[in-house]
């Protein structure tokens, strides 16, 4: 363990009591959904005495600090950490790249990867879900990742979705993370596995289908209070009517394809905007353009950013956001900016990890090795978040209370983890001190009791993953 | 919304047979004071027993109320109402619905499982559901139609997230779930660790808050995978590194440390008394049975179940919803005869975040609507009986798009049940602005 972490902590232990005071404070006022009272009845986060600025930075925007990334932010500084993973060109390990490279699934596209049992599909594209976000140097892109998979959430197990997802993760998500919001809504409306997800390929003339329609407005661009009506949902329906995908004799099949003979050609009027008649696939290609850079999507947007990545709101930070989003016409980099470089982050409250974040924190806090496969997936199950199987379209919750309840799942994976019991994934103990996965926070190991036998190393570990501390980041 | 004229529709509604006098009072129900007066005794004499046992009882009034468990199924996605129970006799519905319509009960130009089983002169039971259909008959169940919030946006998120607040709509108001309030606003100096539990791996949003309340998946596999003679060291250890938080998570260990011991003392030999269906339902109302059989001190329960937003392919006979129900009617049945006595303290709610709309699309689905059906089940039900006020399906009638216009507050029946069996008091804690009337559903 390096030591300017400890450090760096100690000094900023005095300052930060009263900026954590002002910043709870603020958080009384923070949606005007919560009243004061029942702002009350949620469950408490710990305080936030302890936070290391490093850790922190590494917990949220990272998977969790690994030794590498502690270093890596000692020698670069936060601006210049957060710069290079902004930029996200960091080499990849290339033991990493051959695991990647294993996962047929991956390479295929959607209307190839028939060949493959479904549940080999999932299990591939959870293990590549899982290695990235273990071992890419490029962490900040697969939070980015992680973000934009469960605000385009699709349900694996819906019909053929698995088969879909790879070309989805790669062609939508991948391609656009760091990229260009208006690009990426345009690829998701466009992409099989959304268009099947949310039955938009069943949308046309005469008979239009209001799933995708209602979604693309209340989760994807403008959020709920976003001031659309259910005659807007409607028209958006009509909107996209053709929109589907190939079913043609030798052709690529479940590709996207418009077809204008179920396009509804009459005139419509979304959000007050009016669309000419006879316009085929324009029609839904402008309002996905239009949705994407409204005024409300810039909000709904900067406010889920704030409660994912500050756990709180903040409407300094919000506004911030959404103004760099208009400006640059939903330019993800410019949008994330005054988040990722507020101050908030390290007096924001603690988040609880969700399942993957306390997984995966705990095998790069311990340098274990997997491979991310069945047995990793199955404690991930038992968590509650097995990837790419909710089935709703607004994606895992966020928030702590969704997730405090199902803590012996975590206490059972870090006895698994520790006595070498999870299938594919080893700890080298030659490499890891006992409390390697502390990193940074110090966990008060309980004393012996008269006459116990001193603690084995995994004895140790064990119990690191298991305190209270370590289910918050 | 107190402006909102389906609510001031709903406030008139009276042809239930129950009596005008507003805000629910468990003490004004005749039949209820009773049970409370009985309770008293009871409760005197368990606390002389648990004076000796060592161990803190609750108050009285709350003693009749451990007797009893609510068992609360939530169908996600929107189930639809008019294939739960369908309006036959409604000419409406059959012009609405010429692909997902089920036949009258005595139409026998439908197959058996297209062909409504026959609740009463207006209502059936989708067939699917014939467990359900059979407890209905032995007076059992009862079945709520036109049911629901007043949510508007027909977002599932919305509309789940209102009835799971216990609020009319998802607007301004406590952001805990209702069962949570509850379980608060009847909490004992004592509590038992397994009060309330719902199964799965996160908790609904309907227990969010409550701070003695877990998830599990399976009774027999709740339990440290360590070996026995370093299970006790750990527990220790565990007691000691959670004891002193104040954190939510500190909380949550030191619950589960509870229900670590608690549930070592449920027998896990004996075989259920019915068989389930291998789905997360059976597997959870099985579970529930274990835990209500053993005695725990369980109130609550919540099961989740998905997959009911049914766009397209909904089906009648063949399709997803049949399906779906087929799941429903076997595992609350299968729970019903599992529970054997047991079930005159326990109630089953099973409802959904809203209906469907009336007409069917062009895909054999429905979209988002707003009323639906849902189902009570179980002791002091006064069963075998449709309650709605039904509103009709005329052009004129219908809501937005096309909808049934809720004229019966969820609420309603909650309250009702919460009141009856649960030793709820503080309505008002548990449903803030809902001052609706009982519907009589409970004796």
């Amino acid at each position: 363990m390096s030591s300017s972490p400890i450090s760096r902590r100690d000094i900023f232990r005095g300052g930060l009591a009263a900026a954590a005071g002002a910043a709870l404070a603020g958080c009384a006022q923070i949606s005007p959904r919560i009243s004061p009272a029942h702002a009350a009845a949620k469950l408490p986060v710990p305080p936030n005495g302890k936070v290391n600025p490093d850790v922190r930075l590494l917990n949220r925007f990272a998977f969790g600090p690994s030794q590498a990334d502690l270093d890596s932010v000692s020698a670069k500084g936060t601006e210049g950490w957060l710069e290079s993973q902004l930029r996200a060109q960091e080499d990849e390990d290339w033991g990493f790249l051959l695991q990647l490279r294993r996962l047929d699934a991956l390479e295929n596209e959607a209307y190839e990867a028939r060949n493959f049992p479904h549940e080999d599909v999932l299990r591939q594209l959870q293990m590549a879900a899982l290695l990235r976000c273990t071992y890419s140097r490029n962490q900040l892109f697969e939070r980015m990742v992680e973000f934009w998979s469960d605000h385009f959430n699709i349900y694996g197990r819906k019909g053929l979705a698995a088969y879909r997802l790879s070309a989805d993760g790669r062609d939508v998500i991948r391609a656009h993370a760091l990229g260009n919001f208006s690009d990426m809504l345009m690829a998701s409306a466009k992409s099989p596995a959304m268009l099947m997800y949310l039955d938009n390929h069943f949308n046309q003339n005469g008979a239009p289908n209001e799933n995708y329609a209602r979604e693309i407005m209340e989760l994807h661009t403008l959020g709920v209070d976003g001031g659309y009506t259910q005659k807007d949902v409607m028209e958006v329906s009509r909107c996209f009517s053709g929109w589907g995908l190939e079913t043609g004799f030798l052709r690529r099949k479940g590709t996207f394809k418009f077809n204008p003979e179920r396009h509804d050609t009459g005139t419509k009027r979304v959000l007050g905007r009016y669309f000419p008649p006879n316009q085929g696939v324009k029609d839904g290609e402008e309002m996905v353009r239009m949705l994407a850079v409204h005024p409300a999507t810039a909000r709904h947007l900067s406010r889920k950013a704030c409660m994912r990545f500050l756990g709180h709101r903040s409407p300094t930070v919000e506004k911030a956001m959404a103004a760099a989003f208009l400006k640059s016409n939903g330019s993800i980099r410019d949008w994330m900016r005054p988040l990722l470089f507020s101050s908030e982050v390290i007096t924001a409250p603690a988040v609880y990890k969700r399942p993957v974040d306390l997984i995966v924190s705990s095998l790069r806090g311990t340098g274990a090795q997997t491979d991310g496969g069945a047995g990793l997936q199955e404690r991930l199950r038992d968590m509650g978040q097995p990837l790419y199987q909710w089935p709703m379209p607004d994606g895992y919750p966020d928030d702590n209370d969704a997730w405090n309840s199902n803590i012996l799942a975590r206490w059972n994976f870090a006895l698994d983890l520790a006595e070498g019991r999870i299938s594919g994934t080893v700890i080298n103990w030659a490499n890891c001190d006992a409390k390697a996965a502390l990193l940074g926070v110090d966990y008060e190991m309980p004393p012996l009791a008269p006459g116990e036998k001193a603690r084995s190393p995994k004895h140790t570990a064990a119990l690191c993953l298991m305190a209270p501390d370590f289910q918050w980041k | 919304m107190p402006n909102d004229p389906r609510q001031r529709d709903w406030n008139l509604c009276q042809d239930v047979g129950v009596p005008k006098s507003a805000p629910i009072d468990p003490a004004a129900l005749s039949r209820r004071g009773l049970l409370v007066t009985a309770s008293l005794a009871a409760a005197g004499l368990a606390a002389s027993r648990s004076a000796l046992a060592g161990v803190t009882f609750a108050p009285e009034g709350h003693v009749a109320a451990t007797q009893n468990v609510l068992v609360v199924v939530f169908l996600r996605g929107g189930a639809d109402g008019l294939s739960v129970a369908p309006p036959y006799f409604e000419d409406a519905y059959h012009r609405a619905r010429p692909n997902l319509r089920l036949g009258a009960p005595s139409d026998k130009a439908f197959s058996d499982a297209e062909r409504a089983i026959r609740l009463d002169d207006r209502f059936g039971l989708h067939p699917a559901l014939a467990p359900i259909g059979e407890i209905f008959r032995q007076g059992k169940a009862a079945v709520v139609q036109a049911v629901g919030s007043f949510d508007t946006t027909r977002s599932h998120f919305e509309a789940m997230s209102a009835m799971e607040r216990g609020l009319a709509n998802d607007g301004e108001g406590p952001s805990d779930g209702w069962l949570a309030r509850h379980l608060s606003s009847t909490a004992r100096p004592s509590e038992t660790p397994l009060r309330a539990v719902s199964f799965g791996t996160t908790m609904p949003d309907s227990l969010r808050g409550a701070l003695n309340a877990i998830s599990l998946s399976s009774i027999s596999d709740y339990r440290l995978r360590v070996d026995e003679d370093m299970r006790a060291r750990l527990e220790r250890e565990l007691a000691k590194m959670y004891g002193t938080g104040k954190d939510a998570a500190s909380h949550a260990g030191n619950e589960t440390l509870k229900v670590l011991q608690a549930v070592r003392g449920i027998d896990l030999k004996t075989k259920p008394k019915a068989e389930y269906p291998e789905t997360g339902l059976g597997n959870g109302l099985r579970e529930t049975a274990r835990l209500i059989h053993g005695k725990v001190g369980l109130e609550v329960a919540c099961l989740d179940m998905g997959g009911w937003d049914t766009h397209v392919t909904q089906g009648t006979g063949i399709g997803w919803m049949p399906t779906l129900l087929t799941e429903v009617g076997n595992a609350v049945g299968a729970f019903v005869k599992d529970l054997g006595p047991a079930i005159d303290r326990t109630t089953i709610v099973v409802m959904s975040e809203f209906g469907r709309r009336v007409a069917e699309n062009q895909a054999l689905g429905t979209d988002h609507g707003r009323a639906g059906a849902l189902f009570v089940l179980g002791g002091g039900v006064r069963g075998g009986k449709v309650y709605t006020d039904w509103p009709g399906l005329t052009r004129e009638i219908l809501d937005g798009p096309g909808d049934l216009p809720v004229t019966t507050d969820y609420r309603a029946v909650l309250a009702e049940i919460l009141a009856a069996r649960l030793g709820a008091k503080d309505m008002t804690a548990v449903f803030p602005g809902f001052n609706g009337k009982p519907l009589g559903i409970t004796m």
